[in-house]
C-alpha cells in the first residue's frame, strides 16, 4: 500500500499502482483477444509497463494509442493494431477497473491511516496515563515519608511532654511533701521554745503541766509526720501483681460483703447484667482490693457533710475484650478540670493532712501494671469511675 | 495546502464538506457533478454504505488548465457526519485548502451542528491547519423542509463570525453553486499570493471562478 511509503491517501495513483492487485495477464490475453492484436500498456511518460503478443497471424497495420484517464488526467496508454473506436472501448473497459481498484486503495489506505493515528493516540493517552500513574506513586511515597517524619516529631514532643510533665508531678510532690512536713514542725517548735521559756522561769510546777503538753503533741505531730511516710513508702514499694484468675462478678459481691461495714455512710448497691457472669479477669485481689478502697476513701472524704453515700457498682461488657465496672456514687461532681488531673500524684481538691494526693495515683498505677486503666466519667450529678480490665476467659453456660 | 506538482505542471486544491450526519454533504456534491460546467470533471467516487450513510468520503475530481497552461485540480471530498468516525474524518480534512460546513437547517439539529462545528475546530487544530485563516463557508441546507430555523435567527447566531453564511437546498441545487463560489473567493485569495495565479498565470479570481463552474453558472 502507498500508505507504507508515507504517501496520504489521496495522492495521485499512477497506473502501476492502480494495476497492484489485478490479474494483467488475464487483462492482456482478452485485449489481445478481442482487438486482435499485440497490446502494450504504457506509463504516463510512454515506457511500457506491460505488453502481449498475439499468437496467431499478426494483424499488420497502423498501430494506434489512446490516453488511459486517472481521476481526470492521462496516467498511461493502449496501444494495438486496432482501430480508435475498439482501442477507445478497451481503454474504457481498463478505465473501470482502475476505478474500481483506485476506490479499493484509497479506501484500504484512509483506513490503515485511521487505524494507525487510533493506535498512537491511544499510545500517547496510555503513556500520558503512565506518567501520572508515576506522579501519584513519587506523591505517595513522599507522603509516607513526610507521614513518616510528622510520627517522629509528634513521638518526639511526646515526650518532652512526658519529660516535663513528670518534672512538674515531682516538683508538686516536693511542694506537697515540703508543706506536709513544714505543717507539724511548727507546733512542734513552739511547744519546744515554749517548754525552755517554762523551764527558765524555773516554775516546776507549769514545767510538768507543760512537758506533758509539748509530749502529746509532739508524739501526736511526730505521728502525723510517720504516717504520711508510711503513704509514700506504700506508694513507692507498691509490689508488682500476682495475678489469679477469678470470676468478676463473684469478685465485686465478695469485696461488697468484706467492706460494706467499713464506711459508716456507704450504702452498696451491685448493678450485674447477666451477660458478664461468667467473665473471668486475672487480678491481684489484694491490689484491686487496695483500688477500690481507695477509690471509696476518696469519695467519702469528697463528701464530708453527707449522711448516706450512695454507691453503685455495676459491670458491663462493652466489647469482646474487656470488663467495665463503673463505681458511680451520688456526692458532689468532679469538675472538668479535675477530672484531667484527677490520678496525678499529689493532686487533691481537699486540704487536708490526711490527704497526700496519692490515693487515685495508686490506683491509676495498679490498674496500668493489670494491663487494664482508670478514667473518670463526665456525669452532670454525682462522679463515677470507670476501670476497665481485660477479659482472660468469658465461659459458656 | 495546495500541492504544485512540478512534473506534471499541476496544481491540486483540496475541498472538503463537513458537517453533521445527514445533512446533505453527498447531496451537495451530487448536485456539483450534475451542474458544473468544467474542463474537466471526473466520475463521483462514493463510498456508502447499504443505508446511504457515508463510510469513508466521497470524492469529486474537477480541473481546468489555464492559459498559462498550468493544470488547476479541485479535489472535493465528504466527511463522514457520524460521530464514530473522527478518525476518518480528521484524515479527509488533513491539508485541506477550503471547507464548506454544511448544517442542517432542522430545529431539531441544533445541537448537532453546534457539535459537528466543534469538531471541525478542534480536527482542524489537530491536523494543523490554520483556523483563523481557513476558507469557509456556512451553509444551512434543507431550506424547503417545514421546521427550521429562520434565516433571520441563522443571520443573527452568525453574525459576529467572519464567514458568509448560504442558504440552500441541495436536492433541488438551490444555492449549491452559489455556496461553491463564495468557498472559491476565498481560496483564490488565500492561494493566490503562493501561486502567483494573477502574476504568473494572469487568471483573476472572477476567471478562477468561472473556469471551475462554467460560464452558464455564472449569474
Amino acid at each position: 500500500m502507498s500508505i507504507e511509503q508515507g504517501l496520504s491517501f489521496d495522492h495521485e495513483f499512477t497506473l502501476q499502482e492502480l494495476l497492484t492487485g489485478v490479474n494483467v495477464d488475464k487483462l492482456l490475453q482478452a485485449l489481445t483477444h478481442n482487438l486482435e492484436s499485440s497490446v502494450r500498456i504504457l506509463n504516463v511518460k510512454k515506457q511500457c509497463l506491460f505488453e502481449a503478443q498475439l499468437n496467431a497471424t499478426e494483424s499488420t497495420g497502423t498501430v494506434n494509442k489512446t490516453a488511459l484517464y486517472g481521476e481526470l488526467e492521462p496516467i498511461g496508454f493502449i496501444e494495438a493494431c486496432a482501430t480508435p473506436d475498439s482501442l477507445q472501448s478497451a481503454a474504457q473497459l481498463i478505465q473501470l477497473i482502475l476505478y474500481s481498484n483506485s476506490r479499493y486503495l484509497m479506501a484500504s489506505d484512509i483506513h490503515i491511516k485511521t487505524q494507525r493515528d487510533d493506535f498512537e493516540e491511544l499510545q500517547r493517552r496510555h503513556a500520558a496515563l503512565e506518567i501520572s500513574e508515576t506522579k501519584y506513586k513519587q506523591l505517595a511515597e513522599s507522603l509516607d515519608v513526610r507521614v513518616k517524619q510528622q510520627i517522629k516529631t509528634i513521638e518526639s514532643a511526646q515526650l518532652k511532654l512526658y519529660e516535663s510533665e513528670k518534672l512538674a508531678s515531682v516538683g508538686r510532690l516536693a511542694a506537697g511533701v515540703a508543706h506536709e512536713i513544714n505543717n507539724p514542725l511548727t507546733p512542734i517548735e513552739m511547744m519546744v521554745s515554749n517548754l525552755s521559756r517554762v523551764y527558765l522561769n524555773a516554775d516546776p510546777k507549769s514545767f510538768k503541766e507543760n512537758l506533758n503538753e509539748t509530749t502529746s503533741v509532739v508524739s501526736e505531730e511526730v505521728y502525723k509526720l510517720k504516717e504520711m511516710v508510711s503513704h509514700f513508702s506504700q506508694f513507692a514499694k507498691l509490689p508488682e501483681p500476682v495475678l489469679k484468675e477469678a470470676n468478676i462478678a463473684e469478685y465485686c459481691e465478695r469485696f461488697i460483703t468484706q467492706h460494706q461495714n467499713g464506711w459508716p455512710v456507704v450504702k452498696f448497691r451491685v448493678l450485674t447484667e447477666n451477660d458478664v457472669k461468667n467473665i473471668n479477669v486475672k487480678i491481684d485481689h489484694l491490689l484491686i482490693n487496695q483500688c477500690l478502697i481507695n477509690i471509696i476513701n476518696n469519695a467519702v472524704q469528697a463528701n464530708p457533710t453527707k449522711d448516706t453515700l450512695q454507691i453503685s457498682m455495676s459491670l458491663k461488657c462493652e466489647n469482646s475484650a474487656e470488663i467495665s465496672m463503673v463505681l458511680f456514687n451520688d456526692g458532689v461532681k468532679i469538675d472538668n478540670k479535675t477530672q484531667k488531673h484527677i490520678f496525678k500524684m499529689h493532686y487533691s481538691s481537699k486540704k487536708s493532712a490526711e490527704n497526700m494526693g496519692l490515693g487515685l495515683a495508686i490506683v491509676k498505677k495498679i490498674l496500668l501494671d493489670h494491663n487494664g486503666d482508670i478514667i473518670c466519667l463526665p456525669l452532670d450529678k454525682g462522679a463515677a469511675f470507670k476501670i476497665n480490665l481485660p477479659i482472660s476467659e468469658r465461659l459458656n453456660d | 495546502m495546495a500541492i504544485y506538482d512540478e512534473d506534471n505542471n499541476r496544481l491540486t486544491i483540496k475541498l472538503v464538506y463537513y458537517g453533521p450526519a445527514m445533512s446533505g454533504k453527498t447531496t451537495n456534491l451530487m448536485r456539483l457533478h450534475d451542474e458544473l460546467n468544467t474542463d474537466l470533471k471526473g466520475e463521483i467516487m462514493m463510498m456508502e454504505t447499504t443505508n446511504d450513510r457515508t463510510l469513508f468520503f466521497d470524492l469529486l475530481p474537477l480541473g481546468f488548465t489555464t492559459s498559462s497552461g498550468l493544470l488547476i485540480k479541485f479535489k472535493v471530498y465528504t466527511v463522514p457526519g457520524q460521530v464514530v468516525h473522527d478518525s476518518t474524518r480528521k484524515a479527509v480534512l488533513s491539508r485541506s485548502d477550503g471547507v464548506v460546513f454544511v448544517a442542517d437547517s432542522q430545529t431539531s439539529q441544533s445541537i448537532n451542528n453546534g457539535q459537528a462545528f466543534e469538531n471541525l475546530e478542534a480536527n482542524a487544530g489537530r491536523v494543523g491547519l490554520d483556523f483563523d485563516h481557513l476558507p469557509l463557508v456556512i451553509q444551512y441546507n434543507k431550506r424547503d423542509l417545514a421546521d427550521i430555523i429562520s434565516e433571520t435567527e441563522v443571520k443573527e447566531r452568525w453574525q459576529q463570525a467572519p464567514w458568509p453564511v448560504t442558504f440552500s437546498n441541495a436536492l433541488t441545487g438551490l444555492w449549491v453553486i452559489e455556496t461553491l463560489k463564495a468557498l472559491l473567493k476565498q481560496v483564490y485569495d488565500e492561494l493566490n499570493t503562493e501561486f502567483k495565479f494573477s502574476e504568473q498565470h494572469n487568471l483573476t479570481q472572477q476567471e478562477f471562478i468561472t473556469q471551475l463552474i462554467g460560464a452558464n453558472n455564472i449569474h
